[in-house]
């Protein structure tokens, strides 16, 4: 009986041979309510945790997630006198047998004897089956290892000798979205797992990098310094392609090569994005597409007066296919072109072809912003702009190959941050952005998309979402959004509004077993490492086939 | 319930009839008795001892002492401290029927050190006799049982000399729940003389024993239902020669006790007078321990009881007065003496102890291969069926 | 560490629930509310474990005559006191057995038989039946007994032979037992836990 207490002491990290309490009620649906054994005390419990529940008449067990903890009685009177404070004594009784701690659990996966792999639940642990605090081995047999398509992106809370492992292949058939509010590491996680979807050479990204986050070297907030893609693949898997090469050159970045937007290239479509940015009404937008079909390709530069144009202009106005009043409005907003460095007359180059061809090749492309990202207008237009004519590549490629006609393109994944201003309700229905997101991996392409405030993203692409790493959230409508669309969300929501603020996520959909919340892992040398050691390998491998091309084996 | 108490009722009702009779019959003798008493105390002391010579060996009198047979005494001071010893036996017979034969004799004593405020000492010696020489004496056959309450007897008188030994340092009584006459020498005897004359030997060694220790001894009889002085008073009314055997018997104070005689004369404390007890015992009388006997009212509702002294303590103002006083003070609280109440307890064999006792020898008896031949159902019936007490006395206050 | 049995009464009455014993004992000797007993049964195959509840002490005319006296002596109060054996009769509930398996915490098969002995329980003994807590719901089943008095006596008692170090354990354990047993009814509880408390 004495040991009883010392067994607290262990209880913690160490899993322990008595169970944590035995399973009293619940649904799959609800999930299971959980009453706590005597010899264990809510406090040293955790939501997020695991626990292992061996079934009562069979030999399956089931994996689940602490959801919730609370505090019951068997009777309600206990409430109305309760023991006093000095009377340690009856406290220690009371609680634990009348009173007693409870804990909500949601049950994700079951295993039977016979199976390897775990399945998501289709029923649920009999009454009184016993819960387990899950050892390493446990969870290690869920998340499965480290391979080829399997990233090792954090540990379960409380169990660093455990990694969970993103599968890849399923975290790139669908959109996959990193969230929590500003300061908790999304940029971070985000580079973690490019830099796993990179090494595995399973798809190419595309990174519309607004802060210059991914690209080159970062510093953190205490000036510590971590390495960029480019820095991690120096072997050419990764090309840096700046928007501002003047600060992309200051801050001593790697860059493979400058983009430049031709205003002739600029299309209605890739403005009206804009709308809400340069303050263009619908009558405007309507405009521009008018405008566009009457003054063909230099369109812009008729508008923004470089052509001489402006007797064409005036007999629009004049025949009363536009109004004065809009035309002068929208070349006074169409300024805003000038300022942008990256946009220059003319056809400008053919950087979209050039992108495309190395994405097709399995390099990924850090779009570097510079200063222009600080200017959310700039950024949306490239990035519409880009990934439109991109998509259009893709779905073009896709279509061949499926002829018979050429390679199946590339998976592609595009990184997008601040997403909600491109996923609004407003406009979603008619971006590029809304359409990858809903036509799913059909061409190929999906997004990773990066946001602080998931609330503002409309709720038909939320849903899409197929994977979710999720930092500290507060906002409670941010939160509900993360969770649409995941059946037995309730119960998560408690797990996701108490992670630390830093380094912590919950990861959950498409490319896990099972919701889990990590400390996500150390983005260090030892990351490096694993990445470098990769890049040797891969470099010796593709060395060996270039050989054996060579020798016409 | 097997009594038919109905049918039973006229019967009682004649019963209660009778009783109311003689209790009046009673009152109206007693008076006669009490002037009897005066009468006889008037007659010349030559006279009465020709009478009494004249009556016989087998007269069961009393013979007037040097007090006059109807003064009556107060009780005398007590010393400061001084110690009261009480000792009582108790036994189990031979039982043909039981386990093994053996008979059992259990002594219970207690001292009390009056004005000592101390907790007294009492003991319980049980003694278990199974030797063939103990169960058939002089080969006369199986031990009877006036053998064994003899063997009682004297094993109380040797308990209390034993106590007494220990308390030379002050006055001290000694003090038996019985006649200090050896009941088994009163019989009419077809017993083992040899048997008897050791017990009476050893009953007579204790009194010596305790004569020796200076201190005082007396026989304590409660609720005593003799009446040799009335027997005194109507031979003292019979012209000497009118005395012969057929006149002693019958005679007009033959329902009355003594006992009903001094409760009218004694007030609370007060003794009689002594008497010597007839007819007395040549062994007695020759070891220096005639018997003398006076009636005392021991303080609670006419309570009479009669205690018995050998001559030495009768003679010896000392020793009687602590006597007198001592067993005054004794019934102070219990009614009886409280010696001789917890002698008793501590002596006395229960139904369940006796139980214990056969339970024990059972086990012993099988560890050692011998199986009793008697049932354990059957040992329950007989327990219930001897309802009565196995000690001869039962009279707690 | 065997200390001798102490016979504390004989069996005068019994049935599979409770048996009652009687004896005259001094006062010292008087077996206290809540401890333990045990008495032989089925022919000495097993031992009734009994649970005191209840102890009268006789009518003792005696005793009664020395109270009520004007004066009695301190020479019979003291010897009342303390060499006077107490009539007493104690009444067992049977909470368990022993058998060669070790202990049964259920009615025993058959009650001990009239004038068996009934021993006290050595504080090894209520040790060793006391590892389980299972008499405890036997004690709440009984009827017309101050069951939670007799339970807080008798587990502060048996928290006592325990080393000092494990008492407070012991203490906690226990009145989670009873805890489970009287979980609809906090007022009693609260009331049992008070009693138990170190």
């Amino acid at each position: 009986m004495s040991e009883r207490s010392e067994l607290d002491e262990h209880l913690g990290p160490k899993p322990s041979d008595l169970p944590l309490g035995v399973v009293v009620g619940g649904s799959l649906s609800t999930g299971l309510t959980v009453k706590i054994h005597p010899a264990f005390t809510v406090e040293k419990l955790a939501v997020g945790r695991y626990v292992v529940i061996r079934g009562r008449q069979t030999d399956r067990t089931f994996f689940g997630i602490i959801t919730d903890i609370g505090l019951d009685a068997t009777d309600a009177d206990l409430a109305r006198r309760p023991p006093m404070p000095d009377e340690d004594f009856s406290a220690e009784v009371l609680s634990g047998e009348i009173a007693y701690g409870t804990m909500h659990v949601s049950p994700m996966l079951m295993l039977d004897e016979d199976q390897d792999q775990p399945r998501p639940v289709k029923t649920i642990p009999g009454h009184f089956s016993a819960v387990f605090e899950a050892s390493a081995k446990d969870v290690d047999r869920v998340f499965g290892t480290e391979d080829k398509t399997h990233f090792y992106v954090g540990t379960p809370l409380d169990m660093e000798s455990v990694q969970v492992n993103l599968d890849l292949a399923r975290f790139i058939e669908r959109s996959a979205g990193v969230f929590g509010k500003s300061g908790t590491g999304k940029s971070f996680i985000t580079r973690t797992v490019l830099a796993g979807i990179i090494r595995s050479g399973l798809a190419s990204t595309l990174i519309f990098d607004m802060h210059n986050d991914y690209g080159w070297s970062v510093l953190d907030e205490s000036g510590r310094e971590y390495k960029g893609l480019r820095q991690l693949f120096p072997g050419g898997h990764v090309s840096v392609i700046t928007l501002d090469e003047e600060t992309s050159r200051a801050r001593g970045s790697k860059v493979d090569g400058v983009l430049r937007v031709g205003y002739e290239q600029i299309q209605p479509e890739d403005v009206e994005m804009l709308g809400s940015f340069m303050g263009l009404s619908g009558v405007m937008i309507d405009a521009l597409y008018y405008l566009s079909y009457k003054l063909g390709s230099k369109w812009i530069s008729i508008l923004l007066g470089d052509e001489n144009e402006e007797t064409t202009l005036q007999d629009l106005v004049d025949e009363g296919r536009i109004l004065g009043a809009t035309l002068s409005a929208i070349r006074r907003r169409f300024e805003f072109f000038r300022r942008m460095g990256f946009l220059v007359p003319g056809k400008g180059d053919d950087a979209v072809d050039e992108i495309f061809h190395r994405l097709n090749m399995g390099t990924s492309v850090v779009l570097e912003f510079g200063t222009y990202g600080n200017t959310m207008a700039a950024y949306v237009l490239v990035a519409n702009y880009l990934t439109r004519r991109i998509h259009e590549r893709y779905v073009r490629q896709k279509n061949l190959a499926a002829g018979g006609q050429g390679d199946e393109p590339r998976p592609l994944v595009i990184v997008i941050e601040e997403a909600h201003k491109f996923l609004d309700p407003q406009i979603a229905g008619h971006t590029i952005f809304g359409t990858i997101a809903r036509e799913l991996r059909k061409y190929s392409v999906t997004l990773l998309i990066v946001d602080q405030r998931p609330s503002g993203i409309d709720d038909e692409v939320m849903s899409q979402i197929g994977t979710r790493m999720t930092c500290l959230l507060d906002n409670e409508a941010d939160i509900r959004a993360v969770f649409s669309g995941v059946s037995g969300a309730g119960a998560l929501r408690e797990v996701l509004a108490r992670l630390d603020t830093q380094q912590q996520a919950l990861i959950m959909g498409h490319a896990v077993p099972m919701p889990v919340v990590v400390r996500t892992r150390d983005y260090d040398t030892s990351l490096y490492a694993s990445i470098g050691l990769a890049e040797g390998e891969e470099l010796k491998k593709r060395a060996k086939k270039g050989s054996k091309t060579l020798y016409g084996d | 319930m097997s009594l038919d108490i109905p049918q039973l009722i006229p019967q009682l009702q004649g019963m209660a009839q009778s009783a109311a009779e003689q209790a009046a019959e009673l009152e109206r003798l007693l008076p006669k008795a009490e002037q009897a008493l005066d009468s006889c105390a008037m007659i010349e002391a030559q006279e009465l001892m020709d009478k009494i010579l004249r009556a016989g060996s087998r007269w069961r009198g009393a013979r007037p002492t040097d007090e006059s047979i109807n003064t009556i005494f107060p009780p005398p001071e007590l010393p400061d401290s001084f110690t009261v010893i009480g000792a009582d036996g108790s036994q189990i017979f031979t039982d043909r029927h039981a386990l093994a034969l053996y008979f059992l004799i259990n002594i219970g004593s207690i001292v009390v050190a009056h004005g000592s405020g101390e907790a007294p000492l009492v003991a319980s010696h049980p003694e278990l006799f199974y030797e063939q020489q103990d169960l058939y004496p002089e080969m006369m056959g199986l031990i009877s049982s006036a053998l064994v309450s003899g063997k009682r007897d004297a094993a109380e008188m040797a308990e209390l000399a034993r106590l007494s030994e220990s308390a030379r340092s002050q006055p001290t009584l000694a003090l038996l729940d019985n006649g200090l006459l050896l009941w088994i020498t009163t019989q009419e005897l077809d017993q083992p003389t040899a048997q008897v004359e050791i017990i009476k030997s050893d009953y007579l060694r204790g009194m010596q024993a305790i004569r020796d220790t200076g201190a005082a001894l007396g026989g304590y009889i409660d609720r005593p239902r003799t009446s040799n002085v009335l027997r005194l008073l109507h031979l003292a009314e019979l012209p000497l020669e009118a005395i012969n055997d057929e006149t002693l018997r019958v005679h007009p104070y033959q329902h009355l006790t003594d006992r009903m005689l001094f409760a009218r004369r004694l007030p609370p404390g007060h003794r009689s007078s002594r008497f010597e007890l007839l007819p007395s015992n040549q062994d007695f009388s020759r070891a220096g321990h005639s018997i003398q006997f006076f009636y005392l009212h021991t303080g609670t509702q006419d309570q009479i009881a009669r205690v018995e002294v050998p001559g030495w303590v009768a003679e010896n103002s000392k020793l009687l007065d602590l006597t007198h006083a001592g067993i005054l003070e004794e019934c102070r609280v219990t009614g009886m003496p409280y010696v001789l109440a917890r002698a008793h307890e501590l002596a006395v064999v229960s139904q369940s102890d006796r139980q214990a006792l056969e339970r024990a020898l059972n086990t012993l008896l099988l560890e050692r291969g011998i199986r009793s031949e008697i049932s354990q159902k059957e040992l329950a019936k007989r327990w219930v069926r001897s309802g009565q007490r196995p000690s001869r006395r039962s009279s707690l206050p | 560490m065997s200390e001798k049995a102490v016979l504390i009464a004989r069996v005068t009455r019994c049935s599979t629930r409770s048996f009652v014993g009687a004896s005259r004992l001094p006062e010292a000797d008087v077996p206290t509310f809540g401890s333990f007993c045990k008495a032989r049964a089925q022919r000495g195959q097993s031992e009734v474990i009994g649970l005191i509840y209840d102890i009268r002490i006789e009518d003792d005319e005696m005793a009664r005559q020395i109270a009520i006296a004007a004066d009695p002596s301190q020479e019979q109060l003291a010897d009342n006191r303390v060499s006077r054996l107490i009539p007493i009769e104690i009444s067992c509930l049977a909470v368990g057995y022993s058998s060669q398996d070790g202990y049964a915490y259920a009615l025993p098969p058959q009650p001990p038989m009239t004038l068996d002995d009934v021993f006290a329980l050595s504080r090894d003994e209520v040790m060793a039946f006391t590892q389980s807590m299972d008499f405890v719901p036997l004690v709440f089943s009984a009827p017309g007994l101050p069951a939670d008095e007799l339970l807080a006596a008798c587990l502060r008692y048996s928290a006592e032979v325990r080393p000092q170090s494990e008492q407070r354990a012991f203490l906690v354990e226990a009145g989670r037992v009873c805890a489970r047993q009287l979980a609809g009814d906090v007022a009693r509880l609260d009331r049992l836990v008070r009693n138990l408390a170190p």
